[in-house]
């Protein structure tokens, strides 16, 4: 008897320890939601950590040594004309001593692109223009840039030339006012730049979508990480718990360029997309923006899909969820461009 | 209270307690894992919990499925005291394990990074648990 007494006691000096620690947990749960959810500057992604692919310190590495071997390569376009000479998509034509150029990978490069005529050293237009041959040279040593051919997309499209008419004729900075218009009236304010042959590169911030590509309203738009909760309740807790609807990002790149590619097979990561808008340049550089805007420019818009389980990392879709006439016409691009 | 314990009772008490305490999260993760709500981290979560529970869970199923079928001479006594020292240390263990599981929904940090953050102090945790019930479970001729 005595001996069951012992039991119960004992039973009831865990259970009342069992209580203590869960009144502390639910006291210490509300503070917990009050923290804000940090929206996530692009370059910092502590709510959606990509898994699975090397930093791109290995494809910076990579990238250099390539640039340094493809130094002296002047790629021109297939079509020549006006301004060809200055058409050298080679990071040494770019006179800036920060040249930001794109990375040629040599294996895809021979798959991708036509073949090429014997290359000659650059000779760059502005750096002639400033006089100075030793700014040419400090110019030729870029630091890294947006991986050229482009990494596969989840879907691409050339946009119409009928949408971009007004910059028909012009130069490619005249297109890259026109686009730039178009993109500061429905939110794409976040852009940057690189240069590819022939043209150039624009790259977007990544931004939430909802299923049909309607960007999402407010900050859920911008925010990579989970959206904040108006308010702790148990209900708005469990239903985060068991959550199982994924998140959807995209990141729209626009190549505009004479010449055709093919995309590489290997597709990037959400964190390398952000990666490229921060490295970018903040303006188009001026030795492209002078090259006509002929025909042959295509506008390609390359739509990078990526989907996030509730606890899980963001995952590029390929194909994508939707086609990209559809991204296009749902971020109302297509409508402000005059289609 | 008695100054000792029946080795059996307390054998009996760390097991229930374990089974529970390890038991309802794995309850929590099929069903989470089920609706998707990992995604691609499904493998790293359960990783990461199995390595945390498999262990000792399986040290005290093994030691009992061992016994059910011998017939044990004696119940020897086991201080009182360290018996309640190594309960409390696999509850505090369990919560730990349940702590980074239920506080993900209102964290900024993602729980991969959860993962990798709570490596540090789980495995010390698991470290004083295991080398406390090692003396309920380990056969000492």
């Amino acid at each position: 008897m005595q001996r069951q007494n012992e039991g119960l006691l004992r039973r009831f000096v865990a259970l009342r320890h069992l209580f203590v620690v869960a009144a502390l947990l639910l006291t210490l749960l509300p503070a917990c939601s009050k923290m804000e959810t940090v929206s996530s500057p692009p370059g910092a992604e502590p709510a959606m950590t990509v898994i699975g692919h090397a930093p791109p310190a290995k494809a910076r590495a990579d990238g250099v040594a390539e640039e340094k071997a493809n130094k002296e390569e002047a790629i021109k376009p297939a079509s020549g004309g006006a301004g060809t000479a200055a058409q050298e998509g080679s990071p040494a034509s770019t006179g800036s001593p920060d040249a930001v150029g794109y990375e040629v990978d040599s294996e895809k490069k021979s798959k991708a692109m036509p073949p090429r005529p014997k290359p000659v050293p650059a000779s760059p237009p502005v750096a002639a223009k400033n006089g100075g041959s030793s700014k040419a040279k400090k110019a030729a040593a870029p630091a890294r840039g947006f991986p050229w051919p482009p990494p596969q997309p989840s879907s691409l499209r050339v946009l119409q030339t009928s949408l971009l008419a007004a910059a028909s004729g012009k130069t490619l900075g005249d297109l890259d006012r026109v686009l730039t218009d178009a993109l500061d009236q429905i939110g794409y304010t976040d852009r940057s730049y690189f240069t590819i042959p022939g043209g150039y590169v624009l790259v977007t911030r990544l931004e939430g979508i909802e299923p049909d590509g309607t960007p999402k309203a407010g900050e859920e738009r911008w925010s990579s990480g989970p959206p904040a909760a108006d308010s702790f309740t148990l209900s708005n807790y469990f239903a985060a718990l068991f959550s199982a609807k994924p998140g959807l990002y995209r990141v729209i790149v626009f190549a505009i360029t004479p010449q055709p590619f093919q995309a590489t097979g290997k597709p990037p990561t959400a964190a390398q997309t952000q990666d490229w808008l921060s490295r970018g340049y903040n303006v188009l550089p001026p030795q492209v923006a002078t090259l006509r805007y002929t025909d042959e420019v295509a506008c390609t818009a390359l739509i990078y899909e990526f989907e996030k389980a509730p606890a899980g990392t963001a995952q590029i879709k390929q194909p994508g969820r939707i086609p990209a006439q559809q991204h296009l016409e749902r971020n109302r691009l297509v409508s402000v461009l005059g289609g | 209270m008695a100054a000792s314990l029946p080795l059996a009772y307390c054998k009996r008490r760390l097991a229930i307690t374990w089974l529970i305490g390890a038991g309802l999260p794995f309850l929590l993760l099929v069903v989470q894992t089920l609706i998707g709500h990992y995604g691609d981290t499904a493998q790293q979560v359960w990783s990461w919990f199995l390595a945390s529970v498999t262990p000792t869970i399986g040290l005290i199923v093994a030691v009992l499925a061992t016994e059910a079928l011998q017939q044990v001479a004696g119940d020897r006594p086991v201080d009182a005291f360290f018996y309640r020292l190594s309960l409390g240390l696999s509850i505090f263990y369990l919560l730990l394990i349940w702590l980074v599981l239920l506080i993900t929904p209102v964290s900024p940090v993602g729980l991969p990074q959860m993962i990798q953050d709570s490596a540090a102090w789980l495995g010390a945790m698991q470290g004083f648990v295991t080398a406390a019930l090692g003396v309920f479970y380990v056969k000492k001729k």
